[in-house]
C-alpha cells in the first residue's frame, strides 16, 4: 500500500501540478494591472468608439507646400488676358459727335503676369485657401476718331484720328478656395475649386490722343464664383484586397463595404469614418 | 485480515480515480505565456507613449501626420474566414484539426488572438477541445503600392484534456497537438494583405475661361498648379478597439 501510494502520488506530480504557475501567474496579473492603470490614460483620447475603419490626414504639409509654387518657372505661373475678338468700342461719346475709340485688330489687347507669394491657409471650415498676388502689365493698340465738338449740329465732314498704342499695369491678388467633403461614392474625397477673389477685375487704360490729352478708357470683368477645379482621391484605405489562408494553393481576394458614417475636414485636417465589413470574392483553393 | 483487505482495496480504488493526467498545467502555461507577452508589450507602450509625450519622439497625431484605424470587430469579420479550417495534425495520421473560430482579444500593446478548434483521431474515435492562442503580427511594406499585411501567427495549441495514466493513445495525441503548432502549416493561419492609398492629390489644371469687357473680348488663362502629398505608414499601436497606424504626410508641388 505504501509502494502504490508513492506511485500515485508520483503520478500526480507529473501530471497535474500546477502550483508554481499559478503563482507565476498572480504576478503577472498584477503587474498587467498596474501598468494598464498608467497607460489608459495617455491611450484613451487615441481610441475611438463607433467607427470600423477611421482615417485621419493632416493638410498642415500641403499648406506648408503652397510657397514653393513660387520657385517654379515663371512660365509655369503665368495668368493671361488675350483678346480674341473686338466687342463694340472702348469708348463713345455722343458729345463729341460719336466720336469712339475701338480696338485696331482682334487680338490687339493683351495682358499678363506672373503669380508670386503663393501662400495657403486652412480655414475655419477646413477649406484649403490658397493666395497669390500678380503685378499685370497689359499692352493694347487702338485708333481712335475725332469728329469734333457737337454744338447745334455736327461738322458735315472731316475728322481726325490715329493708331495709339498703350501700355498699362495693375495689381492682382488672387484667392482660390478649395473645399473638401465625402464624395458620392461614399469611398473617397472630393474637392472643388472657386476663384473667391478678385470677382471683379477693373483697370484704367490711358491713351493719348493727340492734341485732346490723354483719354481714360476704364475696362472691366466680373469672375466667374463657379468652380474652376474638382477631383476627388481615395483617403488612405483601399476597398479590397487579398488574404492568404494556410492551406490554399492562391490567395482569397475580399472586399470592404464602407459605409460612411462621418466626414470632417477641419483646421487639423480630413477625417473620414466608416463602418465596414468583410466580404469574400473568391472561393477557396485547397492544395 | 479482511478489515485490511477491504481497507487496502479501498485505498487503491481511490489512487486509481486519483492518478490520471490533464493538460491542466499545459493550459496554465499557456495562460502564464499570454501574460508575460502581455506585460513586456504594455513596458514597451509605455515607454513608447512616455516618450512622445515628452517630446523624445514625434506625437502620433497632429500637424503633419496621418492615421488609419481598422477596428477589432473588422478584424474579426475578416478571421472569420478561418471558421471551419480543417487541417491535419502534422506527424499523426489520421488526425485533424478543425477551426471553430478565430477571435481577437486585443489587449493594451498585445495583438492576442484567441483560437477555438477541436482535434479529431479518427482511427480512435477522439474528439478534443483545443484552445490556440495566437498574435497579429503586422508589416508596413511602403514600396509601391503600399500595403500593410497582418499575419496571425500561431503561438500555442493546448488541448483541453483528462485522461487516465495508462491511456496512452490519448496521452501520444495529446503530445502531438502540443507539438503541431510548431508545423509549417499551422504557424501562419492567415496573411491578411491592405492596400493602402498614399496619395492626396489637389490637381487645378490650366483653366482659361472667356469674358467680355467694353471693346473687346477675350481669354484669361491661369496656369495649372499641382500639390501632390504623400502618406506614409509607419507605427502600428495595438489597442483594445484595433489596430491604429500611424504616420505622416509630406507634399510637394508641380505644375
Amino acid at each position: 500500500m505504501r509502494i502504490s501510494g508513492l506511485f500515485a502520488v508520483a503520478l500526480l506530480v507529473g501530471c497535474t501540478s500546477v502550483g508554481n504557475t499559478t503563482r507565476d501567474i498572480a504576478v503577472q496579473e498584477a503587474r498587467i494591472g498596474e501598468l494598464q492603470s498608467e497607460v489608459e490614460p495617455l491611450v484613451a483620447p487615441l481610441q475611438t468608439t463607433k467607427a470600423d475603419v477611421r482615417v485621419f490626414a493632416s493638410l498642415e504639409p500641403i499648406v506648408g507646400a503652397i510657397a514653393l509654387l513660387s520657385g517654379l518657372p515663371a512660365a509655369q505661373r503665368t495668368m493671361s488676358f488675350q483678346s480674341t475678338a473686338t466687342n463694340g468700342h472702348f469708348y463713345d461719346n455722343s458729345d463729341l459727335c460719336d466720336s469712339y475709340v475701338e480696338s485696331q485688330g482682334p487680338r490687339d489687347f493683351h495682358a499678363s503676369g506672373e503669380l508670386t507669394s503663393f501662400k495657403a491657409s486652412t480655414e475655419g471650415d477646413g477649406s484649403l485657401l490658397f493666395t497669390a498676388h500678380a503685378d499685370i502689365s497689359g499692352h493694347v493698340r487702338v485708333r481712335w476718331h475725332f469728329f469734333g465738338v457737337r454744338r447745334f449740329d455736327c461738322p458735315p465732314e472731316g475728322a481726325m484720328g490715329g493708331s495709339v498704342n498703350a501700355a498699362f499695369k495693375t495689381r492682382l491678388d488672387l484667392k482660390i478656395r478649395a473645399e473638401f467633403a465625402m464624395a458620392p461614392d461614399g469611398q473617397s474625397v472630393s474637392y472643388q475649386a472657386t476663384i473667391s477673389e478678385p470677382r471683379r477685375v477693373a483697370v484704367t487704360i490711358r491713351i493719348s490722343v493727340g492734341p485732346f490729352g490723354r483719354l481714360p478708357l476704364p475696362t472691366s470683368f466680373d469672375v466667374s464664383g463657379g468652380p474652376i477645379a474638382a477631383g476627388q482621391f481615395p483617403l488612405l484605405v483601399a476597398s479590397g484586397g487579398k488574404v492568404v489562408v494556410s492551406g490554399d494553393t492562391r490567395p482569397r481576394e475580399y472586399g470592404l463595404t464602407l459605409k460612411p458614417i462621418a466626414f470632417s475636414s477641419t483646421r487639423a485636417g480630413l477625417v473620414a469614418e466608416w463602418i465596414s465589413e468583410v466580404a469574400i470574392k473568391t472561393a477557396p483553393s485547397r492544395g | 485480515m479482511l478489515s485490511r483487505t477491504i481497507r487496502a482495496l479501498t485505498l487503491s480504488g481511490l489512487v486509481f480515480s486519483l492518478i490520471g493526467c490533464s493538460t491542466d498545467e499545459e493550459l496554465a502555461q499557456q495562460r502564464l505565456n499570454v501574460l508575460r507577452a502581455e506585460a513586456v508589450a504594455l513596458e514597451a507602450l509605455q515607454t513608447d507613449l512616455a516618450a512622445r509625450a515628452a517630446g523624445r519622439a514625434p506625437a502620433l497625431e497632429g500637424p503633419g501626420t496621418d492615421s488609419i484605424f481598422l477596428s477589432k470587430n473588422l478584424i474579426n469579420s475578416a478571421l472569420r474566414l478561418l471558421n471551419g479550417l480543417r487541417v491535419p495534425v502534422p506527424n499523426s495520421t489520421n488526425a485533424t484539426i478543425t477551426i471553430n473560430s478565430v477571435t481577437t482579444d486585443l489587449k493594451l500593446g498585445y495583438p492576442l488572438v484567441i483560437v477555438d478548434a477541436v482535434a479529431t483521431k479518427y482511427d480512435i474515435g477522439l474528439t478534443l477541445q483545443v484552445v490556440g492562442t495566437a498574435r497579429l503580427e503586422t508589416e508596413i511594406d511602403s514600396a509601391a503600392p503600399s500595403q500593410m499585411t497582418i499575419n496571425v501567427r500561431l503561438e500555442d495549441l493546448v488541448p483541453r484534456a483528462r485522461w487516465g495514466a495508462f491511456d496512452f493513445k490519448i496521452g501520444g495525441f495529446v503530445k502531438d497537438l502540443i507539438k503541431a503548432r510548431v508545423s509549417n502549416e499551422l504557424h501562419s493561419l492567415a496573411v491578411i494583405h491592405v492596400p493602402l492609398s498614399t496619395d492626396i492629390p489637389l490637381a487645378l489644371p490650366a483653366y482659361s475661361t472667356p469674358v467680355s469687357v467694353r471693346g473687346a473680348k477675350g481669354v484669361v488663362s491661369t496656369p495649372a498648379i499641382t500639390v501632390l502629398g504623400h502618406v506614409t505608414a509607419t507605427h502600428v499601436l495595438v489597442l483594445p478597439d484595433g489596430l491604429h497606424v500611424y504616420g505622416t504626410v509630406t507634399a510637394g508641388v508641380g505644375s
